[in-house]
């Protein structure tokens, strides 16, 4: 799956749980989304393993820094998926 | 149905909890005006999380709104339990909870021993009752599928016995102010493997997966609605295709597909079984069917292999009368309000017309096939209730004697024959322990007969016993064709020569027999006794009591100019009517019996 095309489906996702019309950059980091605390942190992982058919580790959960590294780890996991 | 209602069941169907917490941030927003425009009943629970509840509480807040309840709640710091109930918190105290749920689970267990665990747990209880007054709901324990012994598990001291154990302890000493979310129930019924996710449960403290919230937070719910007299009372049946396959009309009694044949057969036929064991614990069960009468009576008499009889019916309406009348008239005849019933039939048009015309009926989504029936209807959980009494298991029986009752009065031309004719006797008599449990559920359950609507907890009713400043009297009923049980309750407050009627309410089931005539007869010669020289009493409206509006002033009380809902006699002015309702004592009441 194409990086925009990830990126479009996560927007999506952080709408859903935001309530609201969120687009995301490689950047975004959870200081810049109002409401992005660990709570919904959880909303949007279980959001994201949903829309993508994976499962995050825990280790992975607390390592992401940002929404750049969230997409490579996406696409490293759809990768592996279809090998 | 209103674009937030039409939101929420769409969420709920997709089971789209994202979606569901955001609407319930929408709900907690609504003002006092919309509030009392939805005709929401204010409650208060208190969350005592061992896990976080934080996403449970948005599930509460949804399926107590979609039951006609705004749900205030106060969450706690997850883990924080014990230290807040031992110290009384000061801001739990203020908040006034109606309940508060416990939520646990094997993490807050603390001792290895089986005794010292319990008594942990009833201690707690405990405490939580004289800090803060409320009822409790409390989760059991889910037995561990992470097995150390796998088969061998509970033939050895292990986790999984400790728990099956101490569930079985807590249950059976459990004051009767707790009440059980029956968790190990709910997870296995869903799955154990899918109830918890490790993942959450360790990173966010998860009481379960997050898919299963809607499912655990609605058996909350039900446990709740239970406890404040809110579940359902009487189920309203179609028959074609609902209780057996084919149109008895087209087919005839014969050729009604239902009993051990074949499958459909047998799938209408463990259907008719599960309603004909729910009708044995007290649910009231009716018949409204577009049927001619003498058909639908055919059909129970003339098929051997029907499990539900035409006598198992407290109501029977077959008739070509759009269904929406139909089931006013059964709660008519039956004094069940409309609130309380539940309308089962396989036409998705009939469901939608009920719906639309008695919103406050439950109907339930009948699946396709009827292999499904029994599984959808249980899983709704319609029917919980918080104790089980001498008059669930009787009430059947009392509906259906109704029936003989009517036939008799129809011979009579004057009702005051008719009712000497019944020869009814009755207690009147002091709260006791052995009825408390029905007086606490009359309590809390009545609604139409019922002057205050006070509401009291075991604990309460108890104390007001002990206390020398309360009257607290019952009343049990029989006559020639059954007995009614324990049906009326009054309990009045006594101040040096003056007496208030703080409660006064009586079953539905027994209206119009002068009851209340005898209730009064006693009470004045009760009150003449005591040396009461004023008797005082307040009526106080709510939706569903209108009936009692005037009782106090057929009594012979007169209004207080000022306050028009108080009234006021003196007691040596009263003149009770008299009833046709033989005092008896406990003993005498069971001596003759019915039918005699």
């Amino acid at each position: 799956m194409p990086e925009d095309a990830i990126l479009k489906t996560l927007n999506r996702a952080f709408s859903l749980v935001f309530d609201e019309t969120i687009e995301l950059t490689a950047g975004t980091t959870a200081s810049h989304i109002e409401g992005w605390d660990s709570l919904n942190n959880i909303r949007v992982f279980l959001e994201i393993e949903k829309e993508f058919k994976i499962k995050f580790t825990l280790a992975e959960i607390s390592d992401l820094k940002n929404v750049g590294d969230l997409i490579s780890s996406i696409e490293n996991k759809l990768n592996k998926a279809q090998r | 149905m209103n674009n937030i209602d039409v939101q929420i069941k769409d969420a709920l169907e997709k089971n789209n909890i994202n979606a569901l917490i955001n609407l319930s941030q929408r709900v907690a927003s609504m003002s006092q005006e919309e509030q009392a425009e939805r005709k929401l009943v204010k409650k208060k629970m208190a969350l005592l999380g061992g896990y976080t509840t934080h996403y449970l509480s948005h599930l509460l807040r949804i399926l107590f709104y979609q039951q006609g309840i705004y749900l205030e709640i106060l969450e706690c710091e997850a883990g924080a339990f014990e230290s807040l109930i031992a110290s009384k918190d000061q801001t739990l105290l203020k908040f006034k909870p109606d309940v508060c749920y416990l939520c646990v689970g094997t993490d807050h267990l603390k001792s290895v021993d089986l005794e010292q665990e319990a008594s942990r747990w009833r201690d707690l209880w405990e405490q939580i009752k004289q800090n803060f007054h409320c009822e409790i709901i409390t989760n059991n324990f889910v037995e561990p599928i992470d097995r150390i012994f796998g088969n061998f598990e509970k033939q050895v001291p292990s986790q999984g016995m400790f728990i099956q154990e101490l569930n079985q302890k807590l249950r059976e000493h459990a004051p009767s102010y707790v009440h059980f979310c029956d968790m190990d129930f709910l997870a296995s019924c869903y799955g154990k493997i899918h109830w918890l996710e490790p993942k959450w449960y360790d990173l966010a403290k998860l009481p379960v997966a997050f898919e299963m919230l809607p499912a655990y937070a609605d058996n909350i719910c039900r446990v709740s609605q239970a406890l404040w007299g809110r579940s359902k009372k009487c189920l309203i049946l179609d028959l074609d295709n609902t209780l057996w396959g084919g149109e008895v009309g087209e087919v005839g009694a014969a050729g009604l597909t239902i009993g051990d044949d074949n499958g459909i057969g047998e799938s209408f036929k463990r259907f008719q079984i599960y309603i004909k064991q729910l009708k044995d614990r007290g649910v009231i069960l009716a018949i409204c069917s577009k049927n001619d009468l003498a058909v639908v009576h055919s059909a129970f008499s003339d098929s051997r292999e029907m499990v539900l009889k035409r006598e198992d019916f407290a109501c029977i309406k077959a008739n070509w009368q759009p269904k929406h009348e139909n089931i006013m008239a059964i709660s008519e005849e039956l004094q069940i309000l409309t609130d309380a019933m539940v309308f089962i039939d396989d036409s998705a048009v009939e469901r939608d017309s009920v719906r639309f015309f008695l919103p406050e009926v439950a109907v339930l989504d009948l699946p396709e096939d009827p292999a499904d029936f029994v599984r959808t209807l249980s899983l709704k959980g319609y029917f919980e209730t918080t104790s089980l009494t001498e008059e669930d298991l009787k009430r059947s029986k009392n509906y259906s004697t109704d029936v003989q009752r009517k036939h008799l009065h129809s011979q009579f031309s004057d009702y005051s024959l008719y009712l000497e004719s019944l020869e009814m006797w009755a207690t009147f008599e002091d709260f006791n322990e052995d009825q408390l449990p029905r007086i606490v559920q009359l309590i809390n359950k009545t609604n139409q007969f019922n002057l205050t609507t006070q509401r009291y907890s075991e604990a309460q009713v108890r104390d007001m016993m002990a206390s020398d400043q309360y009257i607290t009297k019952f009343v049990k009923l029989r006559d020639r064709f059954s007995d009614s049980g324990l049906i009326s309750v009054i309990v009045l407050n006594k101040n040096s020569d003056e007496a208030h009627i703080d409660t006064w309410l009586m079953s539905c089931r027994v209206l119009k027999r002068g009851v209340e005539n005898f209730v009064f007869e006693q009470l004045v010669q009760e009150l003449k006794k005591e040396g009461i020289k004023l008797l005082k009493g307040r009526y106080s409206p709510t939706a569903k009591n209108t009936m009692v509006k005037d009782l106090l002033g057929e009594m012979g009380l007169s209004q207080i100019e000022k306050l028009p809902m108080h009234y006021r006699a003196a007691v040596s002015s009263l003149q009770p009517k008299t009833s046709k309702i033989r005092r008896v004592s406990e003993n005498e009441f069971y001596k003759r019996s019915p039918n005699a």
